[in-house]
């Protein structure tokens, strides 16, 4: 019949790989890359990947030359004693590995999902790991081959869902890290390929060698395809210095996507299963080969027949074994680093130089482990009537007072605050005025996780007033003002500010966000005026006209209303700004720089008065339009506002300007000139 | 070894019969003058209900011995010309006492050391019902029954080839039960035939009543809720299976076949998915898959969100279910399982009682009692809807055994979830999975062809989630012979 062989499919082995590669280097790599190359690590993921099919093409010479399995041919390669050194250094390596990638999973379940117990959720991933290494590399096989396609479409749907997220301004300029910079983010991500070093391993499970080559190849370049999406899609969505900053990115980034149709509120949670199923199967190849070498090392030196359960033993004793080491990387902070450093220096260069030298010289397993369930507690959860679900929240109070009532309200009466479905988050003036409680308030809503990046942030000069007015809505003050701000018939909902939005330009100081200033009208909050909010600092109140000219040049605007003179009505729509930069030499000889706005839409004259030539009251209704945005524009320069945000173009258009600015930030303001290109499609 | 063999004494082989079948007052014993001076001894033995003495076989035969004379009778009996095509002479004594009990009638003559086993009525049965389980809207209904030889005689008909082979073994220390081992020759893989022989003859037991006894005693991984072999109540799809190079094991007294090897796909498909055209065919079985999941998931993915990630629900949604909660007075877990163990008794309680009772248990239990429940606050409106659902998605499943599995892992889920959220859940899925992962049925990886699809070129890959129609289906399924693969070709362009 279908004999148990021991032997995997060509697709199977790509599946495998793919899954062992994926998982970690997606966890990692994109915020560690955004410290080491900022825009940059676009580079990095690519030179690291090609350094990966390097490493493969070595070890397909490898693969080429050896008959048997990797261990035996490296004791017949450097000899019997450096060869059994060699495999014992292995086996270690893939153990401490192991370790680590149980503790990064195990870390990211608790921060993620459930927020405690780190013992009982380690125990229970090695139990599971446990369970899939006795089914042997058949059985995981499998498991991989039927999960590729049922993981892989959610994460490309996923990633169609967060394009419109995505600002390509903060992609450029790019070329502007150190060279070493790029290098080391490169590194970086060869660093996080690491299981490419199981695949010599893998060699006797798969018939053809070559086969298995092809599938490291195809799994390595699949690979780095998504984390060059990955990284782009975070980088446009948080900006590098926000990205640098948050710690699981591509965990956060599901968080901030919007399902179309509204049925599901946040997707991090479900979609964190991509990465539960890929770092497991990164765990068990880890513990299955570790374990493996260990087993054939302890045959080889006692030359006795083993115990017949000595297989099942032995991986207990591994799985322990990593227990205790990904317990020991969690809480020793200082451990992990000295790991981190020897992978880096000395673990990974290892990997690469042991098939190195080969060619030169050439040339020339259930129920134990269940016990520590026995020494672990449950996590009890509440009931979701048991809780309370606050809509709305208001600042007002400074941050530490504000850090104090709030664990104090993270239990309301006899129910538990849950911040998941917080919609808006009101911000006192006078706090927000304030740059360093602002900066506080942003950092301990990042340490709350429940708290939603897509929260909105509007403000107000009185929160206990509006707080009052709630009374007196048919709705909850925060279903109210998030459905004051999405059914708006102007302006487009992604326009307004969240909390994530704030976070990101504290980080990235590069625009200016305009805030929702609510004020109370015949009794109901209404946006009455907006609050420009810069480089983490509020800039002062502004009227709508201005804000709303602001959100039409960023094409955020589906019709915008101008009143230009009395009885002169006109809607604009469709439009399609660009922003380009020039140097303008003025009479006097001195250089203007020039920020050219051209402005292209539809118009339609909503109301005028009788005029005999159409084509003549066009093209006055054009200029007039072209004067308005220039002079709002201008008085908003005077007040170190730059309407049309138009510095976050500079990477990507004009480097030389963008260097400057750089080092003379708040000059910027000062030292432009806005002018104004419009072409009007006139509609009836 | 002398006492073994049937004597040309008859008187000998009447007192050994007759110790044999002593307080036997089921088994008919009679002595008789045979030939037409009447000078030929005789002893008929069967079983009551077995043997009709007026037109059958049996009386056809002693109405022309009757004719003969005493040599004649000798002379007939030696050259085998009693003129019936499958009476068989037995030599020994035990054969002709257990001649008896296949209800055949077993007859001795005087100076004739054999004894004449002739097939008569046999035994009673139910005759052929329409099928219980695996019902369909396309195709036969035409059902297994309790008798092997009709359940083989159904199949036949179906595949009217020489090539169909029936294997005959019994099981069973006491019952003698009679075990059909059928494929079709070519198609089968030999070593099939020969490892589900070795799998019925490693075990000795007492009696085997219903085929799912030799399931159960020959299967690889006993403990796994999966079962690994497929059994089916219809006789289209048992021949379907032999037609696909897989075998069939029927059991006497036994309405239910077994059809190996199996795997996943194979319990998710119906006959009608083969009889209907191929877009609802591909859509109904889509619609299954995802039920199944559901049916494992839905109460354990409740709980994980309502108890532990409440991000992913939108707000009014929420607060909906929590306002539905108010008010019951046990966690939402207690609540889960209160409802899904009702839901079991329910079911429970409706196959037990006789068919119309049962509807009637339906209908009180799911719903007087469960408005009462809702109403009462013991249960909130959610839950119900919740558990409706899943046994509706269970229902969906078309094999009731391959069901079961479902209906019990969704405890653990629904334990795991309670306690470790949406983590636990995956967890729970993963074990599943990595349990079904190393699960074979008679050689053949369980999760074929999601995995595998290699090994048969990916022609499998055709009929899984979806199924390609007929046209493009040309190739026979893993399971079958290397030797003969083609299933389907079309003769000529535009036939």
């Amino acid at each position: 019949m279908f004999a148990m062989n021991d032997q995997i499919s060509e697709r199977q082995a790509m599946r495998l790989i793919t899954f062992d590669l994926l998982g970690y280097s997606a966890i990692m790599i994109p915020s560690t890359l955004a410290k080491d190359a900022g825009r940059d690590g676009i580079f990095g993921i690519v030179l690291g990947t090609f350094g990966g099919f390097l490493y493969l093409l070595l070890l397909r010479a490898v693969l080429r030359k050896m008959d048997g399995d990797y261990e035996t041919y490296l004791e017949r390669s450097f000899g019997v004693f450096p060869g059994l050194i060699l495999r014992l250094f292995y086996a270690v390596f893939f153990l401490f590995l192991a370790g680590k990638v149980a503790a990064v999973f195990a870390e990211l379940v608790v921060k993620e999902l459930l927020k405690k117990q780190f013992r009982l959720i380690l125990g229970i991933i090695l139990v599971l790991v446990f369970y899939g290494i006795t089914v042997g590399i058949e059985g995981r096989a499998r498991v991989y081959e039927i999960l590729f396609w049922i993981l892989l479409l959610p994460l490309f749907i996923m990633f169609l869902c967060a394009l419109p997220t995505v600002d390509a301004d903060y992609w450029t300029p790019v070329f502007t890290e150190k060279t070493t910079a790029v290098l080391n983010g490169a590194y970086h991500v060869f660093l996080c390929f690491f299981a490419l070093c199981l695949i010599p391993f893998l060699a006797e499970f798969v018939h053809d060698k070559e086969k298995l080559y092809r599938s490291g190849r195809n799994a390595l370049f699949l690979v780095g395809t998504i984390l060059f999406v990955l990284y782009l899609i975070l980088l446009g969505m948080f900006g590098d210095r926000a990205l640098s900053t948050i710690e699981y990115p591509a965990v956060t980034m599901m968080s901030r996507v919007q399902i179309t149709g509204g049925f599901l509120k946040r997707t991090d949670a479900i979609m964190f299963g991509i990465w539960f199923f890929t770092l497991f199967a990164l765990l068990c190849s880890l513990l299955f080969f570790g374990e493996r070498l260990l087993r054939g090392l302890f045959k080889r030196c006692s030359r006795e027949t083993f115990c017949k359960n000595a297989g099942f033993w032995c991986t207990v004793l591994v799985t322990a074994a990593v227990y205790g080491l990904a317990d020991t990387f969690y809480r020793n902070e200082s451990f992990s680093q000295l790991f981190e450093n020897f992978f880096w220096y000395v673990g990974i260069p290892f990997t690469v130089l042991v098939p190195c030298f080969l060619l030169i010289r050439k040339k020339g397993r259930t129920a134990v482990l269940l016990l520590f369930c026995l020494f672990l507690n449950g996590c009890m959860p509440t009931e979701v009537e048991d809780r309370e679900f606050p809509v709305a929240l208001t600042v007002s109070t400074d941050t530490e007072q504000f850090a104090k009532e709030w664990l104090d309200t993270l239990v309301s009466g006899n129910k538990k605050v849950d911040y998941n479905h917080l919609k808006v988050i009101i911000i006192e003036r006078k706090y927000l005025e304030q740059p360093e409680k602002m900066s506080g308030l942003l950092t301990l809503l990042k340490q709350e996780k429940s708290v939603p990046l897509n929260a909105y942030v509007v403000t107000t000069e009185d929160a206990d007033a509006l707080e009052k007015a709630e009374e007196k809505l048919d709705k909850p003050l925060g279903n109210y003002v998030e459905e004051l701000l999405e059914r708006s018939d102007e302006i487009k909902k992604e326009t307004y500010p969240t909390i994530g939005m704030l976070y990101q330009e504290k980080e990235n100081c590069m625009e200016t966000l305009f805030i929702p200033y609510l004020s109370l009208v015949d009794e109901k909050p209404e946006v009455v005026a907006y609050e420009a909010y810069k480089r983490g600092e509020a800039e002062g109140l502004f009227e709508t006209d201005t804000a709303l000219l602001s959100f039409f040049v960023a094409d955020r605007m589906k019709k915008y209303e101008l009143q230009l003179a009395v009885n002169q009505y006109v809607e604009l729509s469709n439009t399609k700004n660009e922003i380009t930069f020039a140097k303008e030499r003025e009479k006097s000889g001195r250089v203007k720089k020039q920020v050219r706005v051209a402005v292209c839409c539809d118009g339609k004259i909503l109301y005028q008065t009788y005029s005999e030539n159409e084509e003549e009251t066009k093209e006055w209704l054009k200029q007039q339009i072209a004067e308005y945005m220039t002079q709002k524009t201008k008085a908003a320069l005077e007040r170190k506002i730059d309407l049309t945000n138009s510095r976050k173009k500079l990477g990507g258009s004009m480097r030389e300007w963008y260097d400057y600015y750089q080092t003379h930030e708040k000059a910027y303001e000062e030292e432009i000139e806005v002018v104004y290109d419009v072409t009007i499609n006139w509609t009836e | 070894m002398e006492e073994k063999q049937i004597s040309s004494l008859i008187d000998k082989n009447i007192a050994v019969m007759e110790e044999i079948y002593k307080d036997c007052a089921d088994i008919k014993k009679k002595q008789m003058m045979l030939g037409k001076n009447k000078d030929v001894k005789a002893y008929l033995v069967y079983i009551e209900v077995t043997v009709d003495m007026g037109t059958s076989s049996l009386g056809e035969t002693l109405k022309f011995l009757n004719t003969k004379s005493k040599e004649e009778i000798q002379e007939v009996l030696e050259k085998n010309a009693l003129g019936i095509s499958d009476a068989t002479f037995l030599k020994e004594i035990e054969e002709a006492a257990d001649g008896v009990l296949t209800g055949d009638a077993v007859l001795f003559i005087d100076g004739f050391c054999e004894a004449v086993k002739i097939p008569d009525d046999g035994y009673p049965s139910m005759g052929i019902f329409e099928a219980d389980s695996e019902k369909v809207v396309r195709g036969s209904n035409e059902g297994l029954c309790d008798s092997i030889k009709q359940n083989a005689a159904l199949i036949r008909k179906r595949i009217r080839s020489p090539k169909v082979k029936v294997r005959e073994m019994q099981a069973g220390k006491k019952s003698k039960t009679n075990v059909y081992i059928m494929y079709m020759e070519g198609l089968v893989k030999p070593e099939l035939i020969e490892e589900i022989e070795r799998r019925l003859n490693r075990f000795e037991i007492d009696g085997v009543l219903d085929s799912g006894i030799l399931e159960q005693l020959s299967e690889e991984k006993w403990y796994s809720p999966f079962p690994q072999f497929q059994p089916t109540e219809r006789a289209d799809r048992a021949a379907m299976s032999l037609l696909e190079g897989r075998a069939v094991v029927l059991s006497d007294n036994s309405p239910v076949g077994l059809i190996l090897p199996t795997d996943y796909n194979s319990f998710i498909k119906t006959s009608d998915d083969y009889y209907n055209r191929w877009e609802i065919a591909s859509f109904e079985r889509l619609i299954r898959y995802v039920s199944s999941f559901f049916a494992l998931t839905l109460p354990a993915f409740y709980l994980a969100i309502t108890n532990f990630h409440t991000q992913i629900l939108p707000t009014s949604l929420l607060l909906s279910f929590a306002n539905a909660r108010e008010g019951v007075p046990f966690p939402a877990v207690l609540e889960v399982l209160l409802m899904e163990l009702s839901f079991e008794l329910l079911r429970e309680a409706g196959v037990r009682l006789p068919g119309a009772m049962g509807n009637t248990i339906g209908i009180v239990g799911g719903l007087i009692i469960g408005q009462a429940a809702v109403d009462a606050n013991l249960v909130s409106p959610i839950v119900v809807i919740v558990i409706s659902f899943t046994a509706l998605c269970s229902f969906a499943i078309p094999n009731e055994e391959f069901a079961t599995a479902f209906r019990l892992l969704k405890f653990v889920l629904i334990g795991l979830s309670a306690w470790l959220g949406y983590f636990g859940l995956l967890t729970g899925l993963l074990g599943i999975l990595i349990h079904l992962s190393r699960l074979r049925s008679f050689g053949i990886p369980y999760l074929t062809p999601f995995v595998g699809a290699d090994l048969n070129d990916y022609q499998d890959e055709r009929d899984i989630l979806w199924r390609l129609p007929l046209r493009f289906l040309k190739k026979r399924p893993i399971y079958a012979n290397e030797k003969d693969k083609t299933k389907l070709k079309f003769k000529a362009r535009g036939n």
